[in-house]
């Protein structure tokens, strides 16, 4: 698992900050679910075994990878039929990159949207 | 789907290796092959020799499933369209092409068993659809209003514009039964 390590910014050295993966990939997550236009996150076959298996995965359709003190984000998602693709995957990255950075005091290089499919109203 | 392809790409070439090792030593030592023989034949109908047996060929036969299904599968998450943006870069996949597409080719009347597949997503996607009609209509008037409908459909959906659309016309239906 990739650690990003930040320097604390202190007039002080206190030590260092350092962040999971995971857990970028969990903020980043919790982001794009609340974009409009998105119906769901797209986690593959393991993301959907761990579905069935009421395992709760908030990290489900995201890799991130952290470099030095950069983050590069893919966000697989399912689409909401209707939706303008273009429009939906720049608010993602939009709303990611503010709250990834907001929370983690990193940079958000890229994130990058993959749209598997879009989801059909039953109606 | 990387990882599990490898996987069975790895079990696959495990046990062509071990059914191919078995083969060359039966070929050198026959009697061994004889002396397997044997002992299954006087094993008795539920011993343990010819659960063995089963159990290993069935769990054989469900690795054989799994395979066929997963590289018999088409892949759909293939790329068919990538934009770059500002933040990075937006993918879109076949699938969800082949879906917008096919909703649109729904919604045109006169077109039933509608079938979709985009094809050389290297340079640019191209949609094939194929289709059945009924016997009284125009078909290159409803070809050209399926290819434009699926057309605009996609440049509102993905602000892309597909630029060849194909037609297969290979069957005529009874709307009436259908």
């Amino acid at each position: 698992m990739a650690i990003g390590e930040l320097a604390t910014e202190n007039s002080e050295n206190l030590g260092t900050l350092r962040v999971t993966d995971d857990v970028i990939a969990i903020i980043a997550g919790l982001a794009t679910v609340e974009v409009d236009g998105v119906y769901s996150m797209s986690g593959g076959l393991t993301g959907g075994i761990a579905e069935v298996l009421g395992i709760k995965n908030l990290s489900k359709g995201i890799k991130a990878e952290t470099k030095e003190n950069d983050i590069y984000i893919n966000i697989y998602i399912i689409a909401e039929f209707g939706a303008r693709i273009p429009e939906v995957a720049w608010n993602i990255q939009e709303k990611v990159k503010k709250t990834v950075e907001r929370m983690t005091g990193m940079r958000v290089m890229e994130a990058n949207i993959h749209v598997q499919s879009v989801n059909i109203p039953k109606d | 789907m990387t990882k599990l392809r490898k996987l069975l790409v790895f079990i696959s070439v495990f046990l062509t290796g071990v059914f191919s090792a078995f083969g060359v030593y039966s070929a050198l030592d026959t009697d061994f092959v004889y002396k397997i023989g044997v002992k299954i034949n006087n094993a008795s109908l539920f011993s343990g020799l010819r659960l063995g047996i089963l159990f290993v060929s069935l769990f054989f036969l469900a690795i054989i499933a799994v395979i066929i299904f997963t590289f018999g599968k088409k892949e759909k998450n293939i790329e068919a369209i990538r934009i770059a943006n500002a933040g990075g870069t937006v993918s879109i996949s076949a699938q969800t092409i082949e879906t917008l597409a096919k909703l649109e080719a729904q919604n045109t009347p006169d077109i039933y068993d509608i079938r979709i597949d985009v094809v050389d997503t290297d340079t640019k996607p191209v949609i094939e659809v194929r289709a059945k009609v009924p016997p009284t209509i125009s078909i290159p008037s409803i070809s050209v209003l399926l290819q434009e409908n699926i057309r605009n459909k996609i440049m509102e959906a993905t602000g892309t514009d597909i630029e060849n659309i194909k037609i297969l016309i290979d069957g005529i239906v009874d709307p009436e039964k259908k």
